[in-house]
């Protein structure tokens, strides 16, 4: 008879909470029937989806993880706080009907040269990598910030964008982190490239957005 | 205190099972339930509460119990008041400290603790002004508002539980001044619409 011995399950603590937190998430507004529930939950998807539905936005935010990845501590945290609070301020001047020009060129210009920052692993100081960063959140949050006053519910509105915006850096990040792998870093350098090359598309309008 | 901590947070969860509402909350759920889920429906209060956990939370709440209860207190006197004291702009003023909490949990330093304590009060009482439900009246209002103070308690309770089981490693403690940048971020932007308007 063959004995099968299962090592035992060793679940840490920590990561039972972490389940657990992330379980508390799965469990949220599933059965809303009423409007204003309905209204609340429409406005946060809408807000949400507005970063996701432009490519243009979505390699940038993407590029802002992985370079952070790249220049480490502490800027692997900092830009991801830097990005949103800049980008507020650029969607308050976007809702207070601010111009500014070259908006789009803008958005693209981000994911070109942030994905060229990728690809050639440029480590310039932290205080230049915010300001770099923090320009290019201007041009975003001005796109966001004009939809705003359109939203049925803006608070709501504005919770959905910024928070798939920290996603989309958390995601970078996430992918960032494969530089650790022997193969590694010529993968993520590889997708600062495919950003540039998207970036440098939006640019010379061969995509649109 | 850690074990307490994480016992109310555990339990926090316990009390916002969304997925067995088969109807809306409001409908059918009495006014004190209604008072409960009052500040889960109002954005800027939510906001608020969140960003108070967090900090709380983030500063060792042990070392800054007296300032928890303060907040609590003029929760409940805010609560109170609120039937007296009546005045527009309220959500404009829990957006503005929600930025200045925010800005504060991202910097994560320890200010003069008599910054605490004004804050503290100034966002328990407004949020307390901002719970009452005007159309109810008498002792249908004051069941709301009871309601109101449990589920600011433990919206507050539960994110600042969160936030001090987020204090020990490093990658966690970044995720909480992450979170506090994002609700910074919401808020400024809406501050910017309500003054544009």
């Amino acid at each position: 008879m063959v004995k099968i011995i299962m090592p035992p399950i060793r679940i840490k603590k920590e990561n039972l909470k972490l389940v657990s937190a992330f379980l508390l998430f799965l469990f949220s507004s599933s059965a809303f029937a009423h409007s204003d529930i309905a209204s609340l939950q429409g406005g946060f998807m809408s807000g949400f989806t507005h970063p996701l539905s432009g490519l243009d936005h979505v390699v940038a935010m993407v590029a802002v993880g992985l370079w952070g990845v790249f220049l480490g501590k502490p800027a692997i945290w900092i830009l991801p706080i830097v990005f949103p609070l800049v980008m507020a301020i650029g969607g308050a001047l976007g809702v207070a009907g601010v111009p500014i020009p070259y908006i789009e060129t803008g958005i693209a210009l981000s994911g070109v040269v942030l994905g060229l920052a990728v690809l050639f692993a440029v480590k310039p100081p932290l205080w230049v990598a915010s300001i770099i960063v923090g320009a290019f959140a201007i041009f975003h949050g001005h796109a966001h910030g004009a939809e705003l006053p359109n939203a049925a519910n803006p608070l709501i509105y504005s919770i959905g964008f910024v928070t798939a915006t920290g996603l989309l850096h958390l995601a970078g990040i996430a992918i960032g982190e494969l530089k650790h792998l022997p193969w590694g870093e010529w993968i993520v350098r590889g997708g600062g490239a495919v950003i540039a090359l998207i970036g440098f598309g939006f640019l010379t309008h061969m995509i649109s957005a | 205190m850690h074990t307490y901590f994480k016992s109310l947070f555990f339990l926090g969860t316990l009390l916002f099972p969304q997925i067995a509402f088969a109807h809306s909350p409001i409908k059918g759920i009495g006014h004190f339930f209604n008072g409960v889920l009052h500040p889960v429906f109002a954005p800027e209060q939510i906001l608020i509460i969140l960003g108070f956990g967090l900090w709380f939370g983030q500063h060792k709440p042990n070392q800054y119990k007296h300032i928890i209860f303060l907040f609590l207190a003029a929760t409940i006197l805010g609560l109170l008041a609120s039937e007296y004291l009546h005045f527009s702009n309220k959500s404009l003023l829990l957006l503005i400290l929600t930025t200045f909490i925010g800005a504060l949990i991202i910097t994560r330093r320890h200010y003069f603790q008599s910054l605490f304590i004004i804050i503290s009060i100034l966002g328990g009482f407004v949020l307390g002004l901002d719970s009452a439900q005007d159309d109810l009246t008498g002792k249908t209002k004051l069941l709301s508002l009871f309601g109101s103070g449990v589920g600011i308690y433990f919206l507050m309770l539960y994110s600042m539980a969160f936030s001090e089981s987020f204090s020990v490693k490093p990658w966690k403690v970044i995720a909480v001044r992450i979170l506090a940048s994002w609700l910074t971020a919401s808020a400024i932007m809406v501050l910017a619409l309500s003054f544009a308007n």
